[in-house]
């Protein structure tokens, strides 16, 4: 998970439809910057090109692990099912 | 982000290989999207450019993405960009319902699906991974804290 803020601007990140080397690329809608979970970073995301390149979008914690053992610690948590909605020609 | 086998299990708890999935699903959408020919079957750019010092690589919709930098700064090699299905190809998320427990529908813990889990601002969240694998990013709001789940 990333932060997806940068110098006050919030940025909407989405996948730029390349992979590399078997890795999602994205790019953000508002500078269609490239980003690339680049090694040495922090294992946060880096702008590899366009305007915002060089920069970096923090990882912020996150846990992959089964529904029933997440559930199991944090009760209270709330659960993304499907997604209601999503656009449905461009953005 | 990584494609690595073995990130997931099926609701038997068998292994699913991700980056098997992920490559059909990226074959599929670009099917769906009819971008480009696939007569030659492999992923690579559609073309490579390279100008007067200016490297770009283009899509299957015919976008063309500078990676000059890319290559200069981080050595990312312009023909090792595969796929290049285009921006709109798989959307991600923006829209989505969340739900507490006793909402109608909240999952027991019998649901057998693995979940990013996030705790941020005082706000815990679960997405399944089967669906973060369709759309790859979840763009999110916790309190202050704009954030992408990505898979």
């Amino acid at each position: 998970m990333y932060s997806r803020q940068l110098d006050g601007q919030t940025l909407t990140l989405a996948a730029s439809g390349w992979t590399y080397n078997r890795t999602f690329v994205l790019y953000d809608l508002e500078t269609e910057t490239l980003w690339f979970p680049v090694r040495g970073r922090n294992g946060g995301l880096t702008g590899i090109s366009g305007p915002l390149q060089d920069r970096v979008l923090l990882v912020i914690e996150s846990t992959r692990t089964s529904w029933s053992e997440w559930q199991e610690l944090h009760p209270e948590t709330k659960f993304m099912d499907s997604p209601t909605a999503y656009p449905r020609f461009g953005f | 982000m990584k494609l690595s086998p073995s990130t997931c299990s099926s609701a038997r708890g068998a292994p699913v290989d991700l980056a098997a999935y992920t490559r059909a699903l990226f074959f599929c959408a670009a099917v769906l999207c009819g971008c480009g020919d696939f007569s030659d079957r492999t992923p690579g750019p559609s073309g490579i450019n390279r100008t007067d010092g200016t490297v770009e690589i283009v899509d299957r919709t015919n976008k063309r993405w500078d990676v000059t930098h890319a290559g200069a700064a981080y050595g990312l090699a312009a023909s090792r960009f595969e796929f290049g299905l285009g921006p709109f190809a798989i959307r991600p998320i923006l829209d989505h319902q969340m739900y507490s427990p006793g909402d109608p529908g909240y999952p027991s813990d019998a649901l057998r699906k693995r979940v990013i889990g996030v705790r941020l601002n005082g706000d815990t969240r679960a997405y399944r991974l089967d669906h973060l694998a369709r759309h790859e990013v979840v763009n999110e709001q916790f309190g202050e804290a704009h954030v992408a789940v990505a898979y």
